[in-house]
């Protein structure tokens, strides 16, 4: 395993914005885009992506063939969300994440995403935050390790 | 290499082809992609538009009709590495 400033390094930066939300022809369910951008130096694949709240969800789903992603690149991605909260909803705390690897290490993309919904009852949402973090590992800690010397 | 579109394939969604690549690709009135300058971009650029295309409306072959994406993934990602993707 690398130094926290090694992992740091290699850490994929993505620029995650709402690219709309649109009807689909099933009650309750939308076909909503994001744009990603590749702001990092290095490549990176997007392996798959779900949203995992119950207001504002979409099963995990592989994007067969991964897309590859050069530094400056931006492509759009697209799922189909299920969401049926009635006008005035105002859902927090809702996730697009995203699978990824980059380099030989594989990473998890969390774009933190605020959902509300309009007076005819469509979603419209915000893109608040975006963290990356590499996959078995919840926090990369700079605090001196106990009982290490 | 040669590119082409597939147009019963193009979805005129997603536009990642254009979005990668603008030089190259363009949209046409229906909103669906066209090929607006093969030479308009590097070969990396031109295979990642490719499999940016969910729909796999983009094919791209050798100059002589060997096909190089749709086709074997593995191989397309040896040679966007020696292509340099970085």
């Amino acid at each position: 395993m690398g130094s926290p400033e090694t992992e740091r390094s290699a850490e994929p930066r993505l620029l995650v914005e709402p690219a709309g939300c649109v009807p689909t022809a099933t009650r309750g369910h939308w076909s909503a885009g994001w744009r990603l951008r590749n702001a990092g130096s290095r490549s990176v694949e997007l392996l798959a992506s779900w949203l995992p709240h119950g207001r504002f969800r979409a099963d995990e789903q592989a994007l067969e063939p991964p897309l590859v992603l050069a530094p400056g690149e931006t492509v759009r991605l697209e799922r189909t969300v299920a969401c049926s909260e009635p006008p005035g909803t105002v859902v927090e705390n809702a996730f697009l994440i995203v699978r990824l690897a980059s380099g030989d290490r594989r990473w998890r993309l969390f774009a933190r995403l605020e959902i509300r919904v309009d007076q005819s009852g469509a979603p419209e949402f915000s893109c608040e935050d975006v963290k990356v973090h590499p996959v078995g590992f919840s926090e990369i800690s700079t605090e001196p390790t106990k009982g290490s010397s | 290499m040669r590119i082409r579109i597939e147009r019963s394939l193009c979805t005129a969604q997603m536009k990642n082809c254009v979005l990668i690549a603008p030089e190259v690709f363009d949209l046409d009135s229906e909103g669906k992609a066209v090929v607006k300058d093969p030479n308009g971009a590097g070969e990396g650029r031109v295979l990642r538009a490719a499999l940016a295309c969910q729909p796999r409306a983009v094919i791209v072959t050798e100059d002589d009709g060997t096909p190089i994406w749709p086709g074997d993934f593995g191989a397309l990602l040896r040679r966007l590495d020696e292509l340099g993707r970085d």
